[in-house]
């Protein structure tokens, strides 16, 4: 959210970071209404006849419905709530150890496989601890190699949990 | 409760298919006692089904592994809750999935364990530097610190070790004692009233909750949505799945679990970088807390768990709430109120028994309907569930020795609590000095592989990622989430109440519950006054006297 689009409007009306979600929640429950078609299957009909249980897509338009009301409600709602918005307060360091952190998690999921838990999980504890300042090298093998090797033990040993093993190189 | 064959001594439970197996020979013995004395037939049954199920109870739960495992999730959950800003309900979800290898009077305890360690943890930084290890432990703050400044912080640790532990054993006592009643109401539902109590819970949890009410029902509609995912629970038919394979068989719980409650810690933790939680050394010192000084606060502390207990029955208020609330009591009932916040014992006491008298009572909707009443419970029926054991009536019909293990286990938690938080309060005061760079890391290692080793479906893990994401742009954005789980939980269970209530009506469901439920329909008549009166009470509760700009309280 930009601070131009927080500053009070000409007639008065403040859009703020609620506006743009109630307004989003009001989209989504149009998107809800267009996919249900689609996205619910149909029940079968069984010699002719349909159930007369309860439909499928009952819960999903009853979802979409309640979503359009709350969302014209929360619209309305949103032009005289002042909610902080807790992003604001973030400076751009801030935003690149978030960013980075985030990184580092779609990294770790992607690497568990392949690498196999010790590995991956040292590499990820070595780089987000030097990121965040560990500057002590052995602390920081101890810690990135010891605990994954110390949880893969007990998973493995103790709790018979198979965890991703080290490739064959 | 069931029968007993009085030929054989053997309990029978209202279990459809049950497979009775003959008493050791002590517990015949024991049954035979009570026989002779109890005077009526009725009564006789009833007092030997209950004695058994106690004595089966403790059966089941005092083995050794158990109390290791209790005693290893009590000091885990007071490592995590005095670490400032890491919460018990992220020690909870971190620590879930070792409860799932475990048997489930091994593992649920130690969540348990967890989960009063993590309260109680919460006050050693709360004492020491003035920062509440948990949301539960703000109050704790006002005199804990100020008593560590006149160098009595091993008396200000001893009493909140001491009325933790008061308040907890009482309400979890009392919460034994209720349950089988409760329960015994609970197994009179049928699909109309539990569909009803379902709606209920949920309009209670969004209306009751820490965030504004419209913010509330958003995550609430959000929750059904992801609930929604995958099929539909009566016909088994696909719904939201866009051809997406990994969203064949659903959403999974776990991820959201641990995406929600402990991703965004991590990622609140990392916005300043590599500080430890505290800058300077700390240590407890000071004489430690005489009799004489407990007993003065004999009153205070009752007071204030019985307020605890209270609250704990009510979801979404939780501890936070309760310790205020506890301590703006003990205050007005002073007759020194100028004392509080300058550093007393009572300003300890207070909060202390009421933050811990509310982790009983939240077991009350748990256990009896299914109906997890804060995040921490949620996450237990996450641990019940993946052990194939779906809290509600029937579980309590068919289960009630390992019912009553587990609510047994919360008392010998209390117990342990006490003996290692005396011993280990020096050690422990100690944590606030871990730095962030090591520990952050391994809070990240141990939520993805908790996730990972559910399934062994590394999709789980960018399910974990994306709730992550949701979770703190909730935190950052003043939405609780706690609806969401709530109706992601809760919601499969209301669609397949009503749709085995729209069979059983025939086609005709307002004749049916009009005139063949009556509870049902006063469930559905009271949810709006109820939805209203909860709304209103945890409002007057959060903010009894409203300061202009000044933040509600909120849950961890």
């Amino acid at each position: 959210m930009s601070a131009e689009a927080e500053r009070p409007s000409q007639r008065g009306i403040r859009i703020n970071f609620n506006t743009v979600l109630a307004a989003a929640c009001v989209l989504f429950s149009i998107f809800l209404f267009a996919v249900i078609p689609s996205e619910v299957e149909r029940p079968p009909v069984l010699f002719g006849q349909q159930s007369n249980g309860l439909d499928p897509a009952f819960f999903p338009h009853l979802v979409a419905t309640c979503f359009l009301i709350v969302g014209l409600w929360y619209l309305r709602a949103s032009f005289s709530l002042n909610d902080v918005n807790g992003f604001r307060g973030l400076k751009r360091g801030n935003y690149v150890s978030v960013g980075f952190t985030m990184l580092m998690f779609v990294v770790y999921a992607a690497i568990l496989q392949p690498l196999g838990f010790v590995l991956s999980s040292a590499l990820v504890v070595a780089l987000l601890s030097i990121f965040y300042g560990a500057r002590h090298w052995l602390t920081i093998l101890l810690v990135a190699l010891g605990v994954p090797a110390a949880v893969y033990v007990v998973f493995r040993r103790l709790l018979t949990v198979a965890l991703p093993e080290l490739p064959d190189f | 409760m069931g029968l007993i064959d009085e030929a054989n001594c053997i309990p029978v439970y209202a279990d459809p298919h049950p497979h009775p197996q003959p008493l050791p020979t002590s517990r015949r013995g024991a049954l035979r006692i009570l026989g002779t004395l109890a005077p009526k037939y009725a009564l006789k049954d009833w007092a030997l089904n209950v004695l058994d199920t106690i004595l089966h109870s403790f059966e089941l739960l005092l083995r050794v592994d158990t109390l290791l495992m209790m005693s290893l999730g009590l000091v885990l959950g007071i490592f995590i809750g005095a670490l400032p800003g890491f919460t018990t309900t992220m020690a909870m979800a971190v620590l879930l999935p070792i409860s799932f290898f475990l048997n489930p009077v091994v593992g649920i305890p130690f969540l348990i364990g967890v989960y009063k360690g993590g309260i109680y943890g919460g006050s050693i930084p709360a004492v020491l530097v003035g920062i509440p290890g948990t949301g539960a432990s703000v109050a704790t703050t006002y005199d804990g610190l100020p008593l560590t400044k006149k160098g009595q912080s091993r008396k200000a640790l001893d009493m909140a070790l001491a009325a933790s532990v008061i308040g907890d054993l009482s309400a979890s006592a009392l919460t034994i004692v209720l349950i089988g009643p409760i329960a015994l109401i609970a197994m009179k539902f049928g699909p109309p009233e539990l569909a009803a109590v379902m709606l209920l819970s949920m309009l209670v949890i969004a209306f009751s909750g820490t965030a504004m009410v419209i913010k509330s029902l958003v995550m609430l509609l959000l929750g059904m949505f992801f609930a929604m995912v995958g099929q539909d629970p009566i016909g088994a038919l696909s719904r939201f799945t866009f051809g997406f394979f990994p969203l064949e068989s659903g959403i999974n719980l776990l991820p959201m679990l641990i995406g929600l409650f402990a991703i965004p810690e991590v990622l609140l933790a990392i916005e300043e970088k590599a500080k430890p939680f505290v800058e300077k050394s700390v240590r407890p010192e000071g004489d430690r807390l005489s009799l004489k000084e407990l007993s003065a606060c004999r009153r205070t502390i009752a007071r204030s768990t019985i307020m605890g207990g209270v609250i704990g029955m009510i979801p979404g208020v939780g501890q936070v709430v309760a310790a205020l609330t506890a301590y703006a009591a003990a205050k007005t009932a002073s007759p020194a109120p100028e004392k509080f916040g300058t550093g007393i014992l009572e300003g300890v006491a207070a909060p202390e028994a009421a933050n811990n008298a509310v982790n009983g009572p939240t077991m009350v909707p748990l256990l009896t309907l299914g109906i997890p009443g804060d995040n921490i419970t949620a996450i237990l029926l996450g641990a019940f569930v993946v052990q194939g054991l779906r809290p509600g009536p029937q579980l309590f019909a068919r289960q009630a020795p390992l019912i009553y293990a587990i609510l047994f286990s919360m008392l010998i938690a209390c117990v342990l609590l006490l003996v290692l938080g005396y011993l280990l309060i020096p050690l422990f005061s100690k944590v606030v000095m871990i730095r962030k760079a090591y520990l952050v890391p391994l809070t990240v290692v141990f939520a993805f592989v908790g996730t990972y080793v559910f399934r062994s479906n590394v999709f789980d893990l960018y399910f974990l990622i994306f709730f992550g994401l949701i979770g703190y742009t909730a935190r950052k954005l003043s939405f609780d989430v706690t609806p969401l789980v709530m109706a992601f939980i809760l919601t499969p269970v209301l669609e397949y109440s009503l749709g085995q209530s729209i069979l059983l009506s025939q086609g005709n469901l307002f004749h049916y519950v009009v005139v063949e439920r009556p509870l049902a329909l006063a469930i559905i008549l009271a949810t709006p006054v109820l939805t209203w009166l909860m709304w209103y009470r945890t409002r007057k509760l959060r903010n009894p006297d409203p300061v202009p700009g000044g933040e509600p309280a909120t849950a961890e």
